[in-house]
């Protein structure tokens, strides 16, 4: 159907973005509505980690007693994600897909290095690395989100100081020693990035939080120039990466036993 | 374009049977056809809440809801609040607490604590003020109406 | 509830349009349908600064369903196509020039929303482009493209004697105010210290959630609108003289307003609505979306520099300022703010002497116009903040140094001018006390937060100058009454205090009165809903009208009795003598029969001018606003949480006090929105976040987490002592903060919003 469409198409979910952007001029000419795909909106048990349906709302995510239980500080975040209207219509595949680097949902998947499972027009499946999110719907239609084991995940976000920067982190822990992490930054760029800590060595949790201000002042060095726009400037967003990060990092680390 | 959508949708506990083009607007549906004029049309972009009703018992913006996507829904507009010529006990507080100056955001307001009262029935006031996120007003600094969500709570448990 | 003082009116009852609004049955001018009415939008310019050069509308007029289109060639074919108050240098549509971002070229007329749209694609406008000023500097600099190319029509704003008032007096000011007491350079030189200090003030727009819309009908003679704006009459005297069409055929229907805060005051796009309908022979709609009324009209941003003299043991000696503000494109409200904002830079405070001059620059941005308290926004967040800063630097507590030079209740504001009437000092120690002042340490920095607290009092004389209002009250048979007047409900509650003050008047039930409907024709002119006018003077009027519709219905009533009317007393609807009671219902129908008798009470007021006081009327009231914050900074990210805010404002005496909370509360969280985020932002001539999605304004979660309003009674002129009190809110909030955040972190901000990004900037230039 999508083909078929051509470049006047467009898949709608929650509609949060379809509408705005037809509204200020885009001639999109079909809708493929997803909403009745009820498997699209399952959230499922992979033993340890969650496949989470493209159609998920950021409401179920906020609520869902699995996500809940395994993931507590992404149902945590997401009570604040935008406001209870778009929680409870948009998607957290519409959310990745619009490619937004203000949106939250693609940082969070970044940070937990999940996969995301595309429906290509060939009705081939195709899983991709959330880190590598970029030209995603050249892919087909995102089908759901593969969050790994929550045993070996911790997750924090930080959204206090948005619209200038938002930070997703996560880190890898086995035998309670942090063995790596990822970072995902939103509103600082184009779209959001996300680069993979510089851990060589397995961390004990006092060691991560003694090593944090050092990890966070490399792993902000190694970013990209930040954009400047009205709501801040390269030079706060990069001192600010750093600064989250390091509050951030020694925190969770903190909490690992 | 597609051709004419059949829906059907239950507003304030009336069934309608519509015949809507695909990309009919909801709060164009309920103000020009159903003349449901209660729903205020402010920022026509999903930012402000003006136009917010109840589907299924959730807010959602009429303004940027296609007339489709309402097919199968019970849908509750700020008309379809009183029942019988009473006023719902949020509608009371509001006038109690003169939770309101303009009025234009009254409506949308009213629903989406509507909707708060539903899911927390005694809302403590961050809880409140993160729900009312979904609603500007630019009035009333929002605290009054604050005070009279915390009443109507009270209200509506008993 | 937080009053001090004691009002006549102690019982809290239901505002009178509330019923209409909980249940969304309330009508605005949003909610208009006339049979036939066609739907209008409009082309705005992208170009900052342009000639057009050519306009050619065929392709959209030949499009099905266009109606109409017109562009500045049938504008300049009008009697008096400009206006603006008191310069009218804005033409009804854009004539020969663009001078703006939004600048409005052209208008379609078409059967609906959708068609006129694409009929805007379809109308083809060739400009050359011009270079554009877009800031203060900009356009003062020597050789800077100038906006207009000849006089505007208009004179200078007639003030009092001895003080300066200019049209156009350099190229690119619209407007120059100047005020003088004593000899200000003398007094200077003389001071133990002189700080001079430079402020800028930010552009806000007004986001009443009502967009701007109207709905014009034009039938042969007659000129209909039904229209939000705030100033009816004001309005059809406007349209009157740009069309060259009497005044009494001019018909203008308002509803309730869903926000104005200043914004919908004085000729929008009604004119150019007009002339559309007039070509398309046809009622047209208009209905501007946010986006567009973001480009519409703002809040003056400006430079406000100051010079401010003091002796070592810190009392105040004299001031000379330099305001520049930023005018836009186009004068609108431009003239009156400047002379608001030269004249209060002086705040509650007692000088020797003082030099001020105050202009408005003209730049290729948005308008800017009336908001909210305007001139006493600018003056008092430069004003309050210098303040603070000189007794800092003299080692003298803020509030020690602000008490030491407060004027005392019965001090004239200046020269001429109406004796303070609230008392300054008392004000300043409730807030001090309920914030905790005096309990505060500045906290060691902690970790990397640190707490501070700051005080603040704005003030604005209140009620506008030399105002005026009349009203209508008629009572029917049945001892129910109706109020005519033209203060427009905005939501700032006139509705229920007009009709309080004459039901108190009638001494009537509240419930007995009505406040009619609004429309020229019908209704007993008034100057406008503007400058917390609705109590003090139109209310001042109602009550006339009330007293006077009492007058003849004792009249009455003594014929009937064969008595005099001083012997009577009208109470409820019942007339008694001695101990005898005689409703009145029986009377008027036994007497006159058929459909019985209304009494038509009649009143009117006039502020009387005076050309000995500086703004050429003595101020009706003084409306200070006391503000006490507590802020908590984060020095690694330089946010800053507004832990409390207290702010007070003094109503004279409430005729509805929740009413009078409700519109302090309102007015202090639209000012912390200014302080801490909100902002129209340029880059260069392009606007930058002109979208509600990008145009933050405060949400529930922006609130403080103590918040409090304090009512004063310190009673004023208007009705059983009221005063006005709808602006006082916006005064003292941003410069609280900065002093706050003085306390905190030991910097400081002189430029609003504080956003995180300034305040570390200002941290890190400090160490």
């Amino acid at each position: 159907m999508r083909a078929e469409a051509g470049d006047g198409g467009a898949f709608m979910a929650g509609g949060i973005d379809i509408v705005n952007r037809m509204k200020f001029g885009e001639p999109i000419t079909e809708v493929i509505y997803l909403v009745g795909l009820t498997e699209l909106g399952a959230i499922s048990d992979t033993g340890g980690g969650l496949r989470l349906g493209s159609l998920v709302t950021h409401h179920e995510i906020e609520t869902c007693a699995l996500v809940r239980a395994r993931f507590p500080e992404l149902a945590q975040t997401w009570h604040d994600v935008a406001n209870i209207r778009i929680r409870c219509k948009g998607t957290i595949g519409g959310n990745i897909m619009a490619a937004d680097p203000n949106y939250d949902f693609a940082l969070a998947a970044m940070a937990a290095e999940a996969h995301l499972d595309f429906l290509g027009q060939d009705g081939a499946v195709r899983s991709v690395s959330a880190m590598a999110l970029g030209g995603l719907s050249a892919y087909g239609l995102l089908t759901g989100i593969t969050l790994p084991s929550a045993a070996r995940l911790r997750l924090a976000f930080d959204r206090s100081l948005r619209p200038a920067i938002t930070l997703a982190l996560g880190l890898d822990v086995e035998d309670g020693k942090v063995i790596g992490g990822r970072v995902a930054i939103g509103c600082a760029f184009p779209a959001p990035v996300s680069l993979c800590l510089p851990i060589s060595e397995p961390l004990s949790s006092r060691e991560a939080v003694e090593r944090a201000a050092i990890l966070a002042r490399d792993h902000a060095a190694s970013l990209p120039e930040p954009v400047t726009n009205q709501h801040a400037s390269a030079r706060y967003r990069r001192q600010m990466i750093e600064v989250l990060l390091r509050r951030n990092l020694a925190t969770l680390a903190e909490r690992i036993t | 374009m597609t051709a004419d959508i059949d829906i059907t949708v239950t507003i304030n506990r009336r069934t309608y049977r519509l015949n809507v083009p695909p990309n009919r607007i909801f709060a164009d549906l309920l103000r020009e056809d159903l003349l449901l004029t209660g729903c205020k049309i402010g920022c026509d972009q999903a930012v402000c809440g003006a136009c917010t009703v109840l589907v299924d018992g959730l807010p959602v913006t009429a303004c940027t809801t296609f007339a489709f996507e309402l097919d199968g829904t019970a849908v509750t507009t700020i008309e379809g609040l009183s029942e019988e010529g009473m006023l719902h006990p949020i509608q009371r507080t509001f006038l109690e607490h003169s939770a309101f100056q303009c009025g234009f955001c009254t409506p949308g307001m009213i629903l989406s604590v509507k909707a708060l009262l539903e899911h927390y029935s005694d809302p403590d006031e961050t809880t409140i003020r993160q729900w009312l996120d979904a609603n500007i007003c630019r009035c009333t600094g929002y605290q009054m109406i604050i005070e009279a969500v915390r009443a109507a709570a009270k209200a509506v448990a008993e | 509830m937080n009053e001090v003082g004691t009002s006549l009116f102690r019982s809290r009852v239901t505002a009178l349009d509330g019923p209409d609004k909980v249940t969304g049955a309330a009508r605005f001018t949003f909610d208009v349908i006339l049979r036939g009415m066609l739907h209008a939008k409009v082309l705005r310019s992208p170009h900052p600064h342009a000639r057009i050069v050519a306009i050619n509308t065929s392709r959209a007029e030949a499009l099905p369903g266009v109606v109409a289109v017109v562009t500045g060639a049938d504008a300049i074919k009008l009697p008096d196509p400009y206006y603006g108050v008191a310069i009218r240098d804005q033409p009804v549509l854009a004539i020969d020039r663009a001078r703006y971002i939004g600048d409005m070229i052209a208008a379609v007329a078409a059967v609906d929303e959708e068609t006129a749209y694409r009929a805007l694609a379809l109308i083809d406008v060739r400009y050359d482009l011009l270079l554009p000023v877009t800031t203060i500097e900009e356009a003062l600099a020597d050789g800077a493209p100038l906006l207009f190319d000849a006089p505007a029509a208009g004179a200078p704003i007639k003030l009092g004697d001895g003080v300066t008032s200019l049209k156009e007096p350099r190229p690119n000011v619209l407007c120059e105010f100047g005020y003088a007491k004593g000899d200000a350079d003398a007094v200077l030189a003389k001071s133990d210290h002189i700080f001079e200090d430079r402020f800028r003030f930010s552009r806000i727009n007004h986001f009443h959630l009502e967009p701007y819309v109207n709905v014009a009908r034009v039938t042969g003679e007659q000129i209909e609108l039904w229209s939000c704006n705030q100033d009816p009459f004001v309005l059809r005297g406007d349209i009157s003289r740009i069309f060259g069409r009497p005044a009494n055929n001019i018909r203008i229907n308002a509803s309730y307003i869903g926000g104005g805060f200043g914004g919908k005051s004085f000729c929008k796009m009604e004119p150019l609505l007009v002339l559309l309908a007039m070509k398309a022979g046809r009622p047209v709609r208009l209905c501007l979306s946010l986006d567009e009324g973001l480009l519409t009209l703002t809040k003056h941003a400006g430079i406000l520099t100051l010079k401010t003299g003091v002796t070592k043991d810190g009392r105040l000696t004299a001031r000379r300022s330099e305001v520049q503000l930023d005018g836009g494109a186009y004068s609108d409200a431009s003239a009156l703010t400047v002379v608001k904002t030269g004249y209060r830079i002086t705040g509650p405070y007692r000088w020797d002497a003082v030099a001020t001059r105050a202009y408005a620059v003209r730049t290729n941005t948005v308008p800017a116009g009336s908001f909210r308290g305007f001139g006493g926004t600018q003056a008092s967040f430069a004003s309050e903040s210098q303040i603070d800063m000189i007794a800092r630097r003299l080692g003298i507590d803020p509030y020690d140094f602000r008490r030491k030079n407060l004027l005392a209740v019965g001090e004239p504001f200046q020269p001429g001018d109406s004796a303070v009437d609230s008392d300054l000092g008392g004000g300043l120690d409730e807030i001090v006390e309920r914030l905790g002042y005096r309990q505060h340490r500045r906290s060691a920095a902690q970790g990397h937060k640190a707490r501070g607290m700051g005080l603040s009092i704005g003030i604005k004389d209140g009620g506008g100058t030399a105002n005026h209002a009349q009203a209508l009250v008629k009572v029917l048979p049945s001892g129910r009454a109706i109020v005519n007047a033209a203060a427009v409900e905005i939501g700032q509650g006139a509705t229920t205090a007009l009709s309080r003050i004459a039901a108190e008047t009638l001494k009537l039930p509240l419930d007995c009165v009505r406040y009619g409907a609004i429309d020229t024709d019908h209704t007993p002119l008034d100057n406008g809903t503007h400058a917390s006018c609705g109590t003090a003077v139109t209310g001042t009027a109602v009550m006339r009208a009330a007293t006077d519709a009492c007058g003849q219905i004792l009249e009455f009533a003594a014929e009937q009795l064969g008595c005099r009317a001083d012997e009577l007393q009208l109470d409820n609807w019942t007339v008694r003598r001695g101990n005898h009671a005689h409703p009145l219902e029986p009377m008027i129908v036994e007497h006159f029969g058929g459909a019985g008798f209304e009494f038509i009470g009649r009143g009117m007021v006039k502020v009387p001018n005076d050309p000995r006081a500086p703004l050429g009327a003595a101020s009706l009231f003084w409306m200070p606003s006391w503000v006490g914050a507590e802020v908590e900074v984060d020095r690694e990210t330089g946010k800053v949480r507004v832990l409390q805010l207290v702010v007070g404002a003094d109503s004279g005496r409430s005729v509805n006090s929740v009413a009078c909370r409700g519109q302090v509360e309102g007015a202090v969280l639209q000012a912390l929105g200014q302080s801490l985020f909100e902002e129209l932002r340029y880059q260069g001539g392009e606007p930058v976040n002109a979208t509600p999605l990008d145009y933050r304004v405060p949400h529930a979660a922006d609130l403080p987490d103590h918040y409090e309003a304090v009512i004063f009674e310190y009673g004023g002129p208007g009705p059983f002592g009221a005063k006005g009190i709808g602006e006082a809110g916006m005064l003292g909030v941003a410069s609280a903060i900065a002093n706050a955040i003085h306390d905190a972190v030991g910097v400081r901000l002189t430029e609003i919003p504080f956003t995180p990004e300034r305040v570390l900037a200002a941290i890190e230039a400090s160490s």
